[in-house]
């Protein structure tokens, strides 16, 4: 087993959509052979706004302090990216879902003022209309969440996991062989996302 | 003739010693013959109380002044009558005075208070007096005749009626044959010889601190002395114990129902010379003071002194008493929450459909602070918001009542309180029935270090088992003797049980109707996750999220929000399959 210093944080009001990506990136980090480790942690409402995070750390993880530099950052709202910015590198990346926006009365300004404050901390900013890559009309029965195609964003940008580990990881959480290829299409379709 | 005259002559010797009744007696006596059985008196008063014998079965004493007032609202919202006696400075003292007695559609009255106080007139302040309706009396005659007439008063505005007494109604005596008062010289003439005889103590010399307690308009006295060193400020209820201890020293006394005067504090001090205070003390009973004045100390550079001590009355003083150097200023009013609960408000709606008239629904403030500020108040119009509905229920008598009371209580309150809920379940008889409805609130996530002994068997298992499954209202109802409820209202966790990508309805948001009022009233008080916005700015409801508890149509006071159905997209019928290719292409194989 292998250590680096790489930490993931993702971010989001949906805790169940946070818990299934984390569990998909723990697995996909254990098939590349390195030595991963989990905190999930449920933030009560604040400021009107539901929002928790799941720390994903290559290494042991002894207090949530050592997340201080963020490596990646994968979101589900793009304006609660804002309380990261303190602990942001020049060679972060970040991945927004970039389809709808959550409400929260203390961020909520403009996406502009959003973007300004992020770029003057990091370049590697990417956000992916996920809904519109990862089309849900023609998913048919078996529908999948969208957000799958982050990961395949995460995979392009950041040399750490190959594809065919979340790949494999992916299909081991599938129920049906149509949820399997609804899952590799939409992680596909974030990969090329990210390339193009 | 001389059997009959010898009997005489004793019946009237114990005549005239049983009829000999004091004034208090009287009150309580007069009150029960109008129909009243809910008999209460303050502790505090005891020490003016002259040596009567009170049945403890007709008339409760009470130490603790904040249960009283809630036994006191319990009742009234069970529509029974209560009378109370009681101290005025413990009366003014009590910090939730407001929260309970001004809301009008919660109280309904039917509640006397008698206040005793060394003067039987006093200025109150002005904010008081538009509020309560208020009588003062210095003899007993003069109302004991229209005290029936006081409940009605009180029934008809909604509010307690004050009757403010002088304290020599206590002492009044009086012989029940005749209608005559005897005077109050005769009446300590008598005790003092009783008392002379068993214990030396005269009962009828007022304390000397007494003098203290002056409700004029000022919200802050000052009472100097220019000998001393230290500086002492203390509340109401502290006064007392404050005068005894400190009596050379000065002491500025604060009447807690007015809000904190900072210009009158620095009035004060500007009129004294400069001089270098050794010690500060602060007497702050219920930490509502403790936060402005420590800023106002900390800030002000005329002021000087080495050491400031804050003292809680609540324990000892050794234990609470903590240094500057340890003092961190404590929120003192916690923020209330923006969320009910999807589940809790579809619990709710349940109840409210099936009208009955005899519940009664009695909830937390802290999480039920959105149906208070928002058109849903008009949706539940008998609910009850208390601070702590858990004393309440603990003092409600449901014997007479014949009603279904359901009470709401946030997941951390029933755990503090298991033992008051346990005493309240092993005492009811069959015929009573309370629901308890717990439910799981977002802000109890902090408070999960809390460990409890159960005592109950009932009760031993249940935190596994509501952690565990999501226990409905049916299968609890048939397990435990004690109707108890649990609600999980995290929406965000009962939003993933429910998760469909493949949903069938879905709640949507008429924009047109929202850019024209610009309300925003169903994210901004609700605070609900599954309402997002597009890039448009357009707010839309994820169905992928949403419960279909239906709270925000609820909320919305302009109907922009209405529920639609999927339509199924029919594929076409092309010719090929009207033309049915397989079979055709078999014949062509065979």
């Amino acid at each position: 087993m292998e250590n680096i210093n790489f930490n993931f944080v993702i971010n989001g009001a949906d805790i169940q959509e946070i818990k299934f990506l984390s569990q998909i990136l723990y697995l996909s980090l254990l098939n590349e052979n390195y030595n991963a480790s989990i905190s999930i942690k449920s933030l009560s409402n604040i400021s009107n706004y539901n929002f928790s995070f799941s720390l994903i750390k290559i290494g042991n993880i002894h207090s949530a302090a050592c997340a201080r530099n963020i490596d990646a950052l994968i979101s589900l709202d793009y304006q609660s990216v804002m309380n990261y910015l303190e602990f942001f590198n020049n060679s972060t990346i970040v991945l927004v879902n970039y389809s709808k926006f959550n409400i929260c009365n203390y961020f909520l300004s403009d996406n502009d003022n959003v973007d300004k404050n992020i770029k003057q901390k990091t370049a590697n900013l990417l956000k992916i209309p996920v809904e519109k890559i990862a089309n849900i009309d023609l998913m048919g029965k078996n529908k999948v969440s969208p957000n799958v195609s982050l990961l395949g964003a995460l995979s392009a940008k950041s040399g750490v996991i190959d594809l065919n580990n979340i790949t494999s990881a992916l299909a081991s959480m599938a129920k049906n062989d149509a949820e399997k290829k609804n899952y590799i299409n939409a992680l596909i379709a974030g990969y090329d996302f990210a390339n193009s | 003739m001389q059997l009959f005259k010898k009997n005489n002559k004793k019946d009237s010797v114990n005549k005239f010693e049983k009829k000999l009744i004091a004034g208090i007696e009287i009150i309580f006596q007069r009150a029960k013959s109008n129909g009243v059985n809910n008999l209460f008196y303050d502790e505090n008063i005891n020490y003016l109380l002259p040596e009567v014998f009170l049945d403890s079965s007709t008339v409760k004493k009470y130490s603790n002044i904040n249960l009283l007032w809630f036994s006191v609202f319990a009742l009234s919202v069970a529509r029974q009558r209560s009378f109370i006696v009681c101290n005025a400075g413990s009366f003014f003292s009590f910090s939730q005075l407001e929260d309970i007695f001004l809301k009008p559609n919660q109280f309904f009255g039917g509640v006397v208070i008698c206040l005793f106080n060394r003067r039987s007139y006093n200025n109150f302040s002005a904010e008081i007096e538009k509020k309560f309706p208020i009588f003062n009396y210095s003899k007993l005659d003069e109302f004991i005749d229209l005290i029936p007439s006081k409940f009605q008063i009180s029934e008809k505005l909604k509010v307690p009626v004050i009757i403010y007494l002088n304290n020599s109604t206590l002492f009044e005596y009086k012989i029940c044959s005749s209608n005559n008062f005897a005077e109050r010289t005769e009446a300590k003439t008598i005790l003092k010889s009783t008392d002379n005889l068993g214990s030396g103590k005269n009962q009828f010399i007022l304390p000397s601190n007494y003098e203290g307690f002056k409700n004029y308009n000022n919200s802050i006295e000052f009472m100097p002395n220019e000998n001393s060193d230290n500086l002492i400020l203390c509340d109401s209820k502290t006064f007392p114990s404050v005068r005894e201890k400190f009596n050379n020293d000065n002491i500025i006394y604060f009447k807690l129902l007015n809000p904190l005067d900072l210009e009158k504090l620095k009035s004060i001090f500007d009129n004294i010379q400069e001089k270098l205070f050794e010690q500060i003390f602060i007497y702050d009973s219920y930490n509502l003071l403790s936060k402005p004045l420590y800023s106002f100390f900390k800030n002000n550079n005329k002021i000087k002194f080495n050491k400031l001590n804050l003292i809680n009355n609540l324990g000892n003083e050794d234990t609470d008493c903590f240094y500057l150097e340890n003092f961190i200023p404590a929120d003192v009013h916690q923020n209330p929450s923006f969320c009910i609960g999807c589940n809790l408000f579809a619990f709710l709606q349940k109840i409210n459909k099936l009208d009955n008239t005899d519940t009664i629904i009695i909830g937390d403030t802290n999480c039920f602070s959105l149906l208070s500020s928002s058109p849903l108040k008009f949706s539940f119009p008998d609910l009850f918001l208390i601070k702590e509905p858990v004393y309440f229920i603990s003092n409600l008598d449901t014997k007479n009542l014949n009603k279904q009371i359901y009470l709401i209580i946030s997941y951390s309150n029933f755990l503090n309180n298991i033992d008051l809920i346990i005493d309240k379940i092993n005492n009811l008889t069959s015929k009573e029935t309370i629901y308890f409805v717990v439910y799981d609130s977002i802000f109890d996530y902090s408070n999960n270090s809390i460990r409890i002994n159960y005592d109950l068997p009932q009760l031993r298992n249940i935190k596994k088992e509501i952690l565990k499954n999501n226990l409905t209202f049916q299968d609890l109802k048939t397990k435990y003797k004690a109707e108890l409820i649990f609600i999980e209202d995290n929406c965000i966790k009962k939003s993933n049980g429910t998760k469909n990508y493949n949903f069938y309805k879905y709640l949507k948001i008429n924009n047109d109707i929202c850019l024209k009022f610009d309300c925003k009233l169903c994210f901004q008080t609700s605070g609900c996750p599954a309402i997002k916005i597009e890039e448009t700015n357009n707010f839309v409801i994820d169905p992928v999220m949403c419960t279909n508890c239906k709270l925000c149509i609820a909320i919305c006071p302009h109907n922009a929000i209405k529920i639609h159905k999927k339509r199924k997209t029919k594929i076409k019928e092309n010719i090929e399959s009207k033309i049915n290719l397989k079979k055709f292409k078999k014949n062509k194989i065979t």
